[in-house]
């Protein structure tokens, strides 16, 4: 089953062309990662597909429904059953740790109670490996614990797509052990994972379908795990 | 060269549909809170604190000075043309009617303006904004929306405290220059303040802050990219607020006198 179709997208920022009319499609329960040299747009290809980013041109639809003609209520469907990871962890600054994994709940379960909230948050907390204080501001963690908290934030609202940006750089090698585990399981689940990494132990680990990007422009192939070793 | 002033005014046009289309979004997303602003209640609360409360004590001390001055200054000068009875008049109109609304918000403006922008301008460098698109949370709504609200409340509350301060000074200056009773002082100001002197008032403080919320929050947004562009966007919207306030005090002036 298809789960996002991008047609014919192209981006344009500050008149520099990023991504050039491109299309592909991603299907459920399927593996994929962007790959290709930096500056090649792959993250600005991600965000498009994630529909962060509005096209100039073209259009993304996720079970044939183009995003950006949703209405409120499809689009927080949307971003329920799709959460992002980003290279930067993009954890909101003036908010703690707490607040910044309750917000998801918040948003798409406002009927949830603060105990079942609670629950869930130290759930998530614990399955990525983050066993310190969540009352902190994010600028009072290393770069390795913002990359966990900002995935606990992505699974907190249980969505079926992940989009991993860098999700493992920064992180120790224990770590990024926890989070392959993590997953795995999440992928076994029959859930889609949509990932840029250029860790090769990760893209080892994680293969499937490959999206060239270069130059704003997608070739699709299947990884050749040879090519990993 | 007609190429390029024709792009120059398309640019422009797209710039004012954009920015009547912003207005329109966040008034329709600041009705919206009052109903799904559950989790940006916490920023409209901080928004009351930081323009509000922090900026009382300036704005009170402010409108003290003024009130003093305005009756020192004024009240020998119409004895000498006999019209002592106007320095009612003459305080109501300038405290309340015309310079304390525009002293508030320019203290708002200095103060707030610039903090707003510069926030969402680092979030936008940050890439918060985006997360909180990723999530399902509008930014408008959830970022905009609380301080619209919460700068357009201050800027009308503190210009009540500014016009109490502004009136109830010179009740204390009068004793030293015109020795009048309370009673008397207050009779003669309830006398002159009109209910239509206190809407124009009122309209005036809610549009000023209207306008400092909008330009503060649109100016954040305008950053792309790099951090650099965040001082910039700040100066933007301290020059662009002030200039808005101005437009908007010289058409509620001229309407209200029509």
């Amino acid at each position: 089953m298809i789960l996002f179709k991008v047609q014919n997208v192209s981006f344009v920022s500050q008149q520099h062309t990023i991504v050039n009319n491109v299309s592909f499609e991603i299907e459920k329960g399927s593996i994929n990662e962007f790959h290709g040299p930096s500056g090649g747009g792959k993250s600005t290809l991600l965000k498009l597909t994630a529909g962060i980013l509005i096209p100039t041109q073209g259009s993304v639809l996720y079970n044939n429904k183009d995003i950006q003609t949703m209405t409120r209520s499809e689009d927080l469907h949307f971003r329920k059953e799709c959460s992002f990871v980003f290279q930067d962890s993009a954890l909101w600054a003036n908010q703690t740790i707490l607040q910044n994994i309750q917000l998801p709940l918040q948003i798409h379960f406002p009927k949830m109670s603060a105990g079942e909230r609670s629950e869930r948050i130290n759930a998530v907390c614990a399955k990525v490996g983050y066993d310190k204080d969540l009352n902190v501001r994010p600028s009072d963690l290393s770069a390795g614990e913002q990359k966990k908290i900002a995935l606990a934030r992505a699974l907190v609202s249980e969505p079926q797509t992940l989009f991993l940006d860098e999700c493992t750089s920064s992180l120790d090698d224990g770590s990024a052990k926890v989070v392959t585990h993590l997953l795995h399981q999440y992928v076994s689940d029959g859930n889609t994972i949509v990932y840029i990494s250029h860790n090769e132990k990760f893209r080892w680990e994680f293969p499937g379908l490959l999206f060239e990007v270069n130059n704003g422009q997608v070739q699709e192939k299947a990884i050749d795990i040879d090519d990993l070793r | 060269m007609f190429e390029k002033i024709g792009a120059f005014v398309i640019s422009k046009i797209h710039t004012f549909w954009y920015g009547i289309g912003y207005v329109g979004r966040v008034l329709s997303c600041s009705v919206r809170f009052f109903s799904h602003g559950k989790p940006s209640r916490k920023i409209f609360v901080m928004q009351l604190l930081f323009t509000y409360i922090e900026a009382l004590p300036i704005v009170i001390l402010l409108g003290l000075a003024l009130g003093s001055v305005i009756y020192i200054v004024g009240y020998p000068f119409l004895l000498n043309i006999g019209q002592t009875s106007l320095i009612y008049e003459m305080l109501v109109i300038v405290i309340s009617r015309e310079l304390g609304p525009i002293l508030v918000s320019l203290v708002v403006t200095a103060r707030s303006a610039n903090a707003i922008s510069t926030e969402i301008g680092s979030m936008v460098a940050d890439h918060e904004i985006e997360s909180y698109v990723s999530v399902g949370v509008d930014p408008v709504e959830h970022i905009v929306a609380p301080r619209f609200l919460g700068v357009t409340a201050s800027v009308f509350l503190l210009n009540l405290y500014f016009s109490f301060a502004g009136l109830l000074a010179p009740s204390v200056i009068v004793q030293l220059v015109n020795p009048v009773s309370f009673h008397e002082y207050f009779l003669g100001l309830l006398q002159t303040l009109t209910v239509r002197t206190i809407l124009v008032s009122c309209i005036k403080s809610i549009l000023f802050g209207m306008v400092i919320s909008i330009c503060s929050t649109y100016y954040g947004f305008k950053v792309e990219r790099a951090s650099t562009e965040v001082p910039v966007v700040g100066i933007k919207a301290v020059g662009k607020s002030m200039l808005f306030i101005i437009i908007v005090d010289v058409v509620v002036t001229a309407a209200s006198y029509l």
